[in-house]
C-alpha cells in the first residue's frame, strides 16, 4: 500500500531524485577513474619497459668491457644488472588473448634468451674461447637490438592503441557528460515540478480551509463538508475541520434548544406566579377571617376559611416543580371543600383515591386543581341539573393515572386538537394561557417524548374525561 | 475562460513532457552505458587465457587471400584454445630467426623467397623442436614437415578444364608464374602435369614466364607475349594482382578475344571481367580452410605429436 503522507511523498521524490543524480555522477566518476586507469596502465607499462631496456643496456656495455679487458668492476656490474634484470621479469608467462600481452610475453622470452646467452658468453670468456664468445657477442648484439626494437614497437603500438582508446573514451565521456548535465537538469526540473505540485496540493486545501474558517467565524455553519484529496496530513486536517465544524454546529443548536427551553421554563414560572395570588396579604387576611369566624361561632365560615388557608398554603409555599402525590392530593381536597361550600347544590364531587399509593408517586405541582377549576368554570355553563366532577387517583406498576371527568357540556373536538398541540419550542406562548392548557403544556414540557401523557375524551352534552398517565420510571425533563 | 482552461491543460501536461524527455535522455544514457561496455569487453578479451601460442609468417601481398587465411586462423583460435599472431616475411627473416626464443609453440609458414634459405630456416626451427606448417608452398619434405594448401596437380587440371571452354582445337598456352605465388612456381612441373592430364593432345605449345614480386611486372610480360609470340592464344595467370594487370594489358593491346585469359582469384574486378567475357575463367584457392587447418594441424602436433603431413584444402574454378 502506497503511503500518501506528505512526509513519504517528499521522501520518495527526494530519494529518487538524489539516486538518479547520484547514479549519473557515479557513472561519470567511474568512467573518469577508468580513464585515469587507462593512462596509468599505459604509463606503468611504458616505465616498466623503459627500465627493462635501460637494464639490458646496462648489461650490454659492461659485457663489452668485460670481454675486452676482463674488468672485474664490469663483471660486478654485469652480474648485478643480470640479477636485477632477472628479477624484473615476471615468472608468469600465461598466454592472454591480446596482441599487446603476447608481444610483452615475447619480450620476456627474448630477455630470458638474452640472459642465458650472456651467461654462456661469460663462461666462454672464462674459458678463453675467443672465437665462440666473439661470435656469441655478435649474436647477442643482434638479439639486444632485436629486443630494443621489439620494445620500441611495443611502446609505439601500445601508445597508438591507448591513444585510439583514449580518443574513443574521450568522445564517449564528453557525450556522457553532456547527457548527464541534461539529465541532471531534467531531474531537478521534474523534482521542482513534483514539489510544486505537492505544495499546490497542500496550499489549495489550506486556502479552502481558511475561506471556510472565515465563513464559520461569521456564524455560517450550514456549508457542506470540505472534499479534499491531498496528502494524508491535509486530508486529516480537513476531516478534523469538518468534524469540528459539525460538532460546533451541533453544540450551538443544542445551546439554542436549551435557550428555548429556558425561556419556556421561565414562562412556566410566570404562569405559576400568575396562578398565585399575593401570598402574604391573602394569607394574613384569611387567618384574620378564620379567627373572626371562630370568635363569632360561625363554624361554616371557619371551615371555609380553613380550607382556603390550606389551599393557599399549598399554592404559595410549594416552589418545586414536582411534589409528592399526597401533597397534590391534600391541596386538591382543600380546593374541592371550598367548591363544595360555594356550590352545595349544583355540584357534586366524587373523589376516588387509592390512599396507599399517595406516598409512592410524585407528580408536577398544581396539576389536579387547575383541571378541576377548569371543569367547574367551563363544563357546566348552560347546564341544567347537578354537575358531577369525578376525580380518580390510582397507580399501578409505576404508572400513575390521574383522571378528572365530568358530565358537563363537553369540549368540541377542534378545541381538543388545538389544546393538545405542544408549544414547548415556541417562543411566543400566550402569557394568558391558564387552566387546562397550562396543565397540558406543562405535561408536554416535562415529558416531551410521551405524546400520550395527557388525553382528552369528550362527547358533546355528555361530559369530558381528562386522563393523565405518568410513568414514574421516565425521568421528567426538569434539568433546566 | 477557455484560454485559462487550455493554459491549465498545458501546465498539467508539462510533467508528462518532462517525463518523456527524461526517459528519452535516460535511454540515450543507457545507450552510452552499453557502448561504454566495449571498453570492458576489450579488457575482458585481454584477460582470456589461451593454452598455446602459434605464429603465422605470411607475405603482405595478395590481401584478399591472406585476409581470408587470417580469418580462418582466427576462427580456429577459439576452437583450439590458442592465440595466433601474424608476422610479415616480405623482407625480414629476423622474426623467423627469433621464433625459438619468442615462446611460440608452432608456426605456419608461407615460404617466400629463395627456397634454399627457407629450407635452412625450417631446419633451424626443427632443431629447436618448433613444428612448422608449410602453407601453399612445400619447400621441404621430411618426417618433421607438414603441408597445408592447394594441390598443384589439381590446380593444373583445373586450368585444363577451364581451357577446354575455348573453341580452338589446339592451344598455345603461356603460363605466367609469379614469385608472389611461390607454391605454384616451385611446383610448375606438377602444375603442367595436371594441365596435360586434362587437355592431353589439345596442347600445341606450352611455355611459361615468371613475374617478380614487382606488381607491374606482368604488364611488361604480356606486352612481350603479344609482340613476340603471336601464336599464343591462352595466357594463364597464377597471381590475382598479375591477373588484373595482364587483363588491362590485353585490353590495351586490343587483343580481347584473340588471346584468352585464365586468371587467379575471385576479387570483384576479376568477377566483373568474367561477366564481360574478358576472362575465360578463374582458379580460386580456399584461404579460410588453409588458415583454419594450419592451426588445427599445429594443435594436433602439439597435443598428439601427429597430424596429416599433406592436407589438400581444395580449389574452386569459376567461369
Amino acid at each position: 500500500m502506497v503511503n500518501n503522507s506528505l512526509k513519504s511523498r517528499l521522501f520518495y521524490t527526494f530519494t529518487i531524485s538524489i539516486l538518479l543524480t547520484l547514479s549519473s555522477f557515479s557513472f561519470s566518476l567511474i568512467n573518469t577513474i577508468r580513464l585515469q586507469k587507462i593512462a596509468d596502465d599505459r604509463f606503468n607499462d611504458e616505465q616498466y619497459f623503459i627500465s627493462l631496456q635501460t637494464t639490458i643496456t646496462d648489461i650490454q656495455n659492461p659485457l663489452k668491457s668485460y670481454l675486452r679487458i676482463f674488468s672485474t668492476s664490469a663483471l660486478s656490474d654485469l652480474l648485478t644488472n643480470m640479477e636485477k634484470l632477472q628479477g624484473m621479469l615476471p615468472s608468469d608467462r600465461t598466454i592472454y588473448n591480446s596482441d599487446h600481452e603476447i608481444k610483452k610475453r615475447e619480450i620476456y622470452f627474448l630477455i630470458d634468451k638474452y640472459i642465458a646467452s650472456c651467461k654462456i658468453i661469460m663462461n666462454q670468456k672464462r674459458g678463453r674461447k675467443v672465437n665462440e664468445y666473439s661470435k656469441g657477442y655478435e649474436e647477442l648484439t643482434i638479439l639486444y637490438n632485436y629486443i630494443s626494437n621489439k620494445i620500441d614497437i611495443l611502446s609505439l603500438e601500445g601508445f597508438r592503441n591507448q591513444l585510439v582508446k583514449y580518443n574513443n573514451f574521450l568522445k564517449l565521456y564528453r557525450g556522457l557528460q553532456l547527457y548527464s548535465i541534461f539529465f541532471i537538469l531534467l531531474i531537478v526540473s521534474v523534482s521542482f515540478l513534483v514539489l510544486l505540485n505537492r505544495i499546490n496540493s497542500i496550499s489549495h486545501p489550506l486556502t479552502q480551509l481558511s475561506l471556510m474558517t472565515e465563513q464559520i467565524s461569521d456564524g455560517y455553519f450550514d456549508m457542506p463538508d470540505l472534499e479534499i484529496h491531498s496528502v494524508d496530513e491535509i486530508n486529516m486536517v480537513a476531516m478534523g475541520f469538518n468534524n469540528m465544524k459539525n460538532g460546533v454546529r451541533h453544540y450551538i443548536s443544542e445551546i439554542n434548544r436549551k435557550n428555548d427551553l429556558e425561556k419556556v421554563l421561565k414562562r412556566m414560572e410566570l404562569y405559576t406566579m400568575q396562578a398565585q395570588m399575593n401570598p402574604h396579604f391573602l394569607f394574613n387576611t384569611i387567618n384574620t377571617g378564620l379567627q373572626l369566624a371562630i370568635v363569632e361561632d360561625a363554624e361554616k365560615t371557619a371551615e371555609y376559611m380553613e380550607n382556603l388557608a390550606s389551599l393557599l398554603r399549598y399554592n404559595l409555599r410549594e416552589k418545586r416543580f414536582f411534589v409528592p402525590l399526597r401533597k397534590e392530593y391534600t391541596g386538591l381536597v382543600s380546593y374541592i371543600n371550598l367548591l363544595k361550600i360555594r356550590f352545595p347544590k349544583s355540584l357534586n364531587f366524587d373523589i376516588d383515591v387509592n390512599e396507599s399509593i399517595l406516598d409512592d408517586f410524585e407528580c408536577p405541582a398544581m396539576l389536579l386543581q387547575p383541571l378541576v377549576e377548569n371543569t367547574v368554570i367551563h363544563a357546566f355553563k348552560e347546564h341544567d341539573g347537578l354537575g358531577t366532577v369525578r376525580i380518580t387517583i390510582d397507580g399501578k406498576d409505576k404508572i400513575l393515572k390521574l383522571i378528572v371527568e365530568d358530565n358537563g357540556i363537553g369540549i368540541p373536538q377542534d378545541v381538543i386538537d388545538n389544546l393538545l398541540v405542544s408549544h414547548v419550542h415556541e417562543y411566543e406562548i400566550n402569557s394568558k394561557v391558564m387552566g387546562l392548557e397550562n396543565v397540558i403544556q406543562r405535561c408536554f414540557f416535562f415529558y416531551p417524548d410521551q405524546k400520550d401523557i395527557i388525553k382528552i375524551i369528550s362527547s358533546q352534552g355528555r361530559g369530558t374525561r381528562i386522563i393523565i398517565t405518568i410513568d414514574s420510571e421516565i425521568e421528567p425533563c426538569i434539568e433546566l | 475562460m477557455n484560454r485559462k482552461k487550455s493554459l491549465g491543460n498545458i501546465l498539467k501536461s508539462i510533467p508528462f513532457v518532462f517525463s518523456f524527455i527524461t526517459i528519452a535522455i535516460l535511454i540515450f544514457l543507457i545507450n552510452i552505458l552499453l557502448s561504454s561496455t566495449d571498453f570492458l569487453k576489450e579488457e575482458s578479451v585481454s584477460n582470456i587465457v589461451r593454452k598455446s601460442y602459434y605464429a603465422f609468417f605470411i607475405p603482405t601481398s595478395d590481401q584478399a587471400f591472406f585476409n581470408g587465411l587470417k580469418k580462418g586462423a582466427m576462427a580456429a583460435e577459439e576452437d583450439f584454445d590458442c592465440y595466433v599472431s601474424f608476422y610479415s616475411i616480405d623482407n625480414n627473416i629476423m622474426d623467423l630467426n627469433m621464433v625459438p626464443f619468442l615462446g611460440i609453440n608452432g608456426i605456419a609458414l608461407y615460404p617466400l623467397g629463395k627456397s634454399s634459405e627457407i629450407k635452412d630456416q625450417i631446419k633451424f626451427l626443427e632443431e629447436y623442436g618448433i613444428p612448422v606448417i608449410q602453407i601453399e608452398n612445400e619447400v621441404l619434405r621430411d618426417k618433421n614437415t607438414f603441408y597445408v594448401g592447394t594441390n598443384n596437380f589439381e590446380s593444373g587440371r583445373a586450368i585444363g578444364e577451364i581451357s577446354k571452354r575455348t573453341e580452338k582445337d589446339l592451344l598455345n598456352i603461356q603460363i605466367i608464374y609469379s614469385e608472389k605465388n611461390p607454391g605454384l612456381l616451385s611446383n610448375k612441373s606438377i602444375v603442367e602435369l595436371g594441365l596435360k592430364s586434362s587437355l592431353g593432345d589439345k596442347i600445341n605449345k606450352l611455355d611459361y614466364t615468371i613475374t617478380s614480386l614487382n606488381p607491374l611486372d606482368a604488364e611488361r610480360i604480356v606486352y612481350e607475349i603479344v609482340k613476340n609470340s603471336p601464336e599464343v592464344d591462352l595466357i594463364v595467370l597464377t597471381d590475382p594482382n598479375d591477373s588484373l594487370v595482364a587483363v588491362q594489358a590485353i585490353i590495351d593491346s586490343n587483343m580481347v578475344g584473340e588471346i584468352q585469359i585464365i586468371s587467379f582469384g575471385d576479387s570483384d574486378e576479376i568477377l566483373n571481367y568474367m561477366d564481360k567475357g574478358v576472362i575465360l575463367g578463374s582458379i580460386v584457392r580456399n584461404p579460410y580452410e588453409i588458415g583454419y587447418n594450419a592451426v588445427k594441424s599445429l594443435y594436433e602436433i602439439e597435443n598428439t605429436g601427429f597430424t596429416s603431413s599433406y592436407l589438400d584444402t581444395g580449389i574452386k574454378t569459376l567461369w
